[in-house]
């Protein structure tokens, strides 16, 4: 069976090297809070809501350049492109069956993101609660890849003793 | 859906390695269908059918389940 939507295998290595970097800089200097590099790089913006409580004289550019700490976007540009080249490219061989075994994490992790996100709609509350999509979109990624991962090494060690 | 793929295996003494790399699939596909755990396309099972020389009929079979 041939699959169109995946990236080529050696996509796999670039993930994990792009998603290694995306969690060293995160370590190395954060994601958020005062920083001394890249906080005031020009980016071009489409549309930038502003922030709760801050200065109305301050113009917020529609479709326009501005200054700004791209710690933030660096970080997780890097992490999604990381975890979508290890996750959604081809394995060494591909088959039907490990297609199947890749879509059924893929529910799996839409399952279990889903309980997770309305747990928190549920129980949590106030300014938290707006950076739990963000952080929920970001762990679906995490759970599908460990989830096939895990179900394709069980395939594997079943694999061993049966010749 | 039963199937005698591993008598089948067996009376030609191929490994389910070397069937899967003749049949051009995993040796994962091989061994999950052999253990009931995966029905197998018609593709796939059309081209055991082949490299086995008999029927999709004879190597596999519905359940009453089915």
């Amino acid at each position: 069976m041939k699959t169109k939507f995946l990236f080529p295998h050696k996509f796999n290595r670039i993930g994990w090297i792009l998603l290694c970097l995306s969690i060293l800089l995160a370590l190395l200097i954060g994601i958020d809070g005062e920083s001394k590099i890249l906080n005031h790089v020009p980016v071009f913006c489409i549309y930038d809501s502003g922030i709760i409580f801050q200065d109305p004289a301050i113009k917020n550019p529609i479709l326009g350049f501005k200054y700004d700490d791209i710690r933030f976007e660096l970080i997780i540009t890097l992490f999604i492109l990381g975890c979508m080249f290890i996750g959604f490219s081809k394995l060494k061989s591909e088959d039907e069956f490990t297609i199947k075994l890749r879509l059924e994490a893929l529910l799996w992790a839409v399952y279990i993101n889903f309980a997770i996100f309305l747990l928190s709609v549920i129980f949590i509350y106030g300014m938290v609660f707006i950076q739990i999509p963000l952080y929920s979109s970001l762990a679906f990624l995490v759970v599908f890849i460990a989830r096939f991962n895990y179900v394709l090494y069980q395939a594997r060690k079943i694999d061993s003793y049966e010749k | 859906m039963k199937n005698n793929l591993k008598v089948e295996r067996a009376i030609k003494n191929i490994t389910q390695d070397d069937l899967s790399k003749q049949i051009g699939v995993t040796r994962q596909a091989i061994n999950a269908i052999e253990l009931n755990k995966y029905v197998p396309s018609t593709v796939l099972a059309l081209k055991l059918s082949q490299f086995f020389g008999k029927t999709v009929n004879e190597i596999f079979t519905l359940e009453e389940t089915d």
